[in-house]
């Protein structure tokens, strides 16, 4: 069934998804020292301002650091727990999962605040606490992803290994690991997504001197913003879409969120 | 791996969540019913009296009111501008065209929530692509205050989350068997009949779904309106945001928290239910 006029509609759409990231990519290259779009000119200068711009660049640091530590921590949690939820006879495999995937559903402002009453009594503001609560967030991407490709997998192999006497520890390690691999895999870089671009959690239990890089953008728009900005956009806008790109081609995880 | 299902498995997950985030929550909770001193930031007895402020405060409702206007709106121009997208998407036959589709629509949900601003800054703003347009086709002579409005949180708001509304219709229009819809053509059905009759009404739980999260987002969203509407557009999770980091209000705080969550559970309680008879009533023609 072919609607002709339904194309036209999807590609401006498309096209209105694409041009303000276009815009911020160009801006980057004004001549002025205001932000502009189409750049009068063309200059890399905001890009050194960018780089030389140190708090900008700890904040990168801080970003990258905090995902890759929260995405480690969580791929483990989760993947041991997808290993329990995908047995069909484990006990309350119900009410575990709900409790798994529920930080995606209670307001990311009230697991916010919940982290600031919480951590400012625990002396956690600070990147442990901030590695701490992007766990909770990446957590439900990870057991999603895992028990996909677990449920996607032959337990024939397994079966055998088990019967020939390897023990469960030799049996996940030699056997059901390669075989999702794929699956841990995507979910942590999707999960390192999550985590780096986030800025609703991040931006409550995040002080000036220990702030990721999205919230010192945030702490940044309150004034008129300079090119620089800009430039720092563009950085985290190229890397997630390369992040994108990567796991498309390695995993092919967004033809399968389709399925 | 052994027959029984070793309980060790999920031991660690969920002792990471029930103490570093449901203790919380409920730390929220029981903050809720506190009066803080608002010099020495002493909390005392138990009081109802945020919530009976909340609910019956003009400035607190005005909030509540403007959060779900704003939510219900987002939900309905994603929807709106969503379906003839996903539409696209399901009628496209080449999977590397597909995925390229998928790819440019998942931007928005991947990229950090301020830089999307950012970029709306750059149209919207008062010397920003918009204006500048208008003004040099003679339209306007003063600058159209597009930041700090609701309607510019709104367009910010769909442009971040409306993905999610595509594709959870574009996953139920994929559902729909190519049977039925050969069969209404082989009747004679035109392709706005077999549209309005067989792919809208059953696609319908993917327009619910997809909403409902395109809802729940919107309404709980406070850097588009900070960013955005620059402090201005109050809607409750700015309040909540503003009485938690910058009046210290902890227990009011807490208390629209709550709110917001009970909002977004009887919404998903609603829809949950509201699906089932709705779609089953649609199916037998009423």
């Amino acid at each position: 069934m072919k609607f002709p006029i339904v194309s036209y509609l999807a590609w401006a759409i498309y096209a209105a998804i694409l041009v303000p990231i276009i815009m911020v990519i160009g801006a980057a290259f004004t001549e002025t020292r205001y932000i502009t779009f189409p750049p009068v000119g063309f200059t890399w200068r905001w890009y050194g301002a960018a780089f030389a711009d140190s708090s900008l660049m700890n904040g990168l640091w801080l970003s990258t650091m905090v995902a890759l530590a929260s995405v480690v921590i969580a791929t483990c949690l989760g993947t041991a727990a997808a290993l329990y939820l995908e047995r069909p006879n484990a006990r309350f495999r119900g009410a575990f999962s709900t409790f798994f995937l529920a930080p995606l559903n209670v307001p990311a402002v009230m697991t916010a605040f919940a982290l600031l009453l919480a951590f400012t009594q625990w002396h956690l503001i600070n990147w442990r606490g901030l590695i701490i609560a992007h766990v909770i967030l990446t957590l439900p991407y990870i057991v999603r992803s895992v028990l996909v490709s677990l449920a996607g997998r032959d337990g024939a192999v397994e079966r055998a290994a088990a019967i020939l006497g390897a023990s469960p520890w030799r049996v996940f390690w030699h056997i059901t690991l390669p075989i999702i691999r794929p699956g841990v895999l995507a979910g942590g870089t999707f999960a390192f997504l999550i985590s780096f671009n986030n800025v609703p959690v991040s931006v409550f239990i995040s002080t000036p001197g220990s702030a990721p890089f999205p919230v010192v953008l945030f702490n940044r728009m309150q004034w008129l913003a300079e090119p620089s900005v800009a430039a720092a956009a563009t950085i985290a806008i190229l890397s997630t879409i390369a992040v994108m790109l990567i796991l498309e081609r390695k995993f092919s995880f967004y033809r399968s969120m389709f399925r | 791996m052994s027959r029984r299902s070793p309980a060790v498995l999920v031991l660690p997950a969920t002792l990471w969540l029930v103490v570093s985030w449901a203790w919380p929550l409920l730390l929220v909770l029981s903050m809720s019913f506190r009066t803080m001193d608002q010099v020495t930031f002493e909390l005392s007895g138990f009081t109802l009296g945020h919530f009976r402020q909340v609910l019956t405060d003009p400035f607190y409702l005005d909030s509540l009111l403007r959060s779900v206007r704003i939510a219900a709106i987002v939900t309905l121009l994603s929807g709106l501008l969503g379906y003839p997208v996903a539409l696209h998407i399901a009628q496209t036959t080449s999977q590397r065209a597909r995925t390229a589709y998928t790819m440019i629509l998942l931007i928005p949900i991947m990229i950090s929530l301020v830089v999307t601003a950012f970029a709306w800054i750059l149209i919207l703003g008062p010397s920003g692509f918009i204006n500048r347009t208008l003004s040099f086709l003679g339209l306007t002579s003063e600058p159209v205050q597009f930041l700090n409005s609701e309607a510019g949180v709104i367009a910010v708001l769909v442009y971040s989350f409306g993905p999610y509304m595509i594709i959870n219709i574009c996953t139920a229009i994929d559902k729909i068997d190519p049977a039925v819809i050969r069969a209404a053509q082989l009747h004679g059905a035109g392709p706005w009949r077999v549209f309005r009759s067989i792919i809208l009404p059953l696609s319908f739980p993917g327009i619910l779904s997809g909403g409902l999260i395109v809802f729940s987002l919107s309404a709980a969203a406070f850097v588009t309106p900070y960013v955005i509407g620059g402090n201005r557009v109050k809607v409750i999770p700015l309040q909540i945001y503003n009485a938690a980091v910058t009046t210290f209000d902890w227990p009011m705080a807490a208390t629209l928290s709550i709110l917001l969550l009970v909002i977004s559970l009887a919404l998903t309680a609603l829809v949950g239910r509201y699906t089932e008879r709705r779609f089953a009533a649609w199916l037998r023609g009423a």
